[in-house]
């Protein structure tokens, strides 16, 4: 495990989409593509003084060569809308097991009405399950701020989602077990 | 609870996209990397880690204060247990039983901790689930969403323009509410015009070494309509389409948690949680205090968390001692015996929100396997997930053998 070249492959193999997939959320394909070889190559030149938890520090590093971008090519877009863009029209299903059942299109609504670093925050913590100092670190504020920023959108998403679905709870008059008639 | 609503939006084609790059790349970036040079000179290490603590302690400091003794932890006494057994009129799934032989939601989940106990600890390379879910859907038609995105950009624009200030936002997002519920009710003034369900399947491969890969795969979506009325009249409107109706299968690697409010607990880890009822408990009311949610009810957390390791590989002993926890909670009921959506007998057990849902799990009386859990609003069902098998696998995309 002492070679560098297997060290950094393994590296690439085992987190090349997770860095992607982050990027994918700013710029189209071709582009994410660049700044994730950009990205890797950076671990690549420090490959010797990686922290432990290496992903957050790749997403860092990622979201840091998206920032500085001047070129019009790598122009960010909006978060929410990258999002809207990536989700299908038609799987506009998505449910919350122990609260109520949202459509896609209403979460993506209620989203639109967060800051943007908010929903950053929200994507750091919940897809990618980073703690809150590595989530901190990708999006380089203090741990403190990033949870000041996520108790927040929290707060935000939740009464805005409540909003949304006491405007859309339709009456329903089963009874309880129609699903068993059916099946 | 907003976070796995959240979790659940991320796109598909995320991965998808991130698979293809990773495909047409590879070769070509590692080969570039190696022909650069490295930097032999290692620079100081950035303590970038040390944080975490103070960041934890914050979220604790921030939380709702937990009141003590919900637990089973807490001494004796303040909880009587006897408060864990059925509510009178709650005998559904018709088999009609009489008080005298209603199971008492306690002395089932104490014979069920005993049953888990006896089932035998297993293991291998990836940890397999089927599912089949059935949800309400809806169709609301063009001239809503147009309508509503016009909205939605005005809101976008007026946040922009006013910044961040939290009381601004509020004031700002209850205005543009208010205006789509207006819309909404401008165009479907008796609310939908019919009911439907989605009907899917679901299976699932989590791998047990971290970054293997995890595997979803959904099909079988069909339409239920639970009248020919329904029907009828989403044919009416024009037969919208429901549903997703192509199979859909999508690999990835990311660390996922194994349970959005235990984002602690992950494949590598779930076996090794503690299999004492003391212990568990202790760790689970310590976790229910770091939850930043503001509606947060131990109740629904330890609910939530039960569906989650009852499905996960989590060990016999931790079952039983989640079941343990579970008969000492007074808000729990039982419906006595129920069928799930498939048609197989178990014992119905209940919470109830404070808001007026019911949580309900299903769980088999001879192996204390979990079968279903459901979520209804006064007695109606809004989803229902009933697991159809899991088990260790040792091969993506393969079922466990029996």
């Amino acid at each position: 495990m002492d070679d560098p070249e297997e060290r950094f492959t393994l590296l690439y193999d085992r987190y090349y989409r997770n860095v992607l997939g982050y990027v994918l959320l700013r710029v189209d394909q071709g582009v994410a593509e660049d700044v994730c070889s950009e990205t890797f190559l950076v671990a690549w030149r420090r490959l010797d003084e990686l922290p432990e938890q290496v992903l957050p520090w790749l997403l860092g590093v990622a979201r840091n060569k998206l920032a500085k971008q001047r070129d019009v090519r790598y122009r960010r877009e909006d978060l929410v809308e990258r999002i809207a863009k990536l989700t299908s029209e038609q799987e506009h299903v998505a449910w919350d097991v122990a609260e109520h059942v949202v459509d896609r299109e209403q979460a993506i609504s209620a989203l639109r009405a967060l800051p943007e670093k908010d929903v950053e925050a929200m994507i750091l913590a919940t897809w990618y399950g980073l703690t809150p100092g590595q989530a901190a670190t990708v999006m380089g504020c203090s741990a403190r701020a990033f949870n000041v920023r996520l108790h927040r959108a929290r707060k935000r998403l939740d009464s805005r989602l409540r909003q949304e679905m006491g405007a859309a709870r339709r009456p329903m008059r089963q009874t309880r077990g129609h699903f068993a008639e059916e099946s | 609870m907003t976070d796995r609503m959240f979790a659940r939006l991320r796109p598909d084609e995320l991965d998808e996209l991130a698979e293809a790059s990773y495909r047409r790349r590879r070769r070509e970036d590692l080969a570039r990397t190696f022909s650069s040079t490295r930097n032999p000179a290692p620079a100081p290490r950035r303590p970038l880690f040390l944080l975490a603590t103070g960041a934890v302690a914050a979220v604790a400091a921030g939380a709702v204060v937990v009141s003590t003794g919900v637990l089973s932890g807490a001494p004796a006494g303040d909880t009587p247990p006897v408060a864990a057994s059925s509510t009178p009129g709650s005998t559904t799934g018709g088999t009609g039983a009489s008080p005298a032989t209603r199971i008492d939601a306690r002395s089932f989940l104490l014979a069920a901790a005993a049953t888990a106990l006896r089932e035998p600890a297993a293991t291998g390379d990836y940890w397999y689930v089927r599912q089949r879910t059935t949800h309400p859907t809806s169709h609301l038609p063009e001239e809503f969403w147009t309508e509503a995105r016009k909205l939605q950009l005005q809101e976008q624009a007026e946040v922009d323009r006013t910044g961040a200030e939290d009381d601004e936002l509020v004031a700002i997002n209850e205005k543009y509410n208010k205006k789509l519920e207006n819309l909404r009710k401008s165009i479907q003034p008796d609310g939908p015009p019919y009911r439907a369900y989605i009907v899917e399947s679901e299976e699932r491969w989590r791998p047990k070494r971290l970054g293997g890969t995890h595997r979803v795969k959904s099909s079988d979506h069909e339409v239920v309509f639970p009248s020919p009325q329904d029907e009828a009249k989403w044919k009416e409107e024009g037969s919208p389409k429901l549903a997703e109706d192509k199979p859909k299968s999508v690999d990835d690697n990311l660390p996922r948690p194994l349970s959005i409010p235990n984002m602690d607990i992950t494949m590598q880890n779930v076996g090794d949680l503690p299999t004492s009822k003391k212990a568990l408990a202790g760790r689970l009311r310590a976790q229910f205090a770091k939850l930043p949610d503001p509606h947060k009810e131990f109740d629904l957390y330890l609910w939530q968390t039960t569906v989650d390791l009852m499905t996960a590989p989590t060990t016999p002993g931790t079952r039983a001692a989640i079941f343990r926890i579970l008969a000492d909670q007074p808000g729990i009921t039982s419906h006595g015996e129920v069928e799930d959506a498939t048609g197989r007998a178990g014992v119905g057990l209940a919470v109830e929100s404070d808001d007026g849902y019911e949580f309900q799990l299903v769980v088999d009386e001879d192996t204390a396997e979990l079968l279903e859990y459901s979520v209804a609003e006064k007695g109606e069902d809004t989803v229902r997930v009933t697991f159809e098998e899991f088990g260790w696998t040792d091969k993506l995309g393969r079922r466990p053998q029996r």
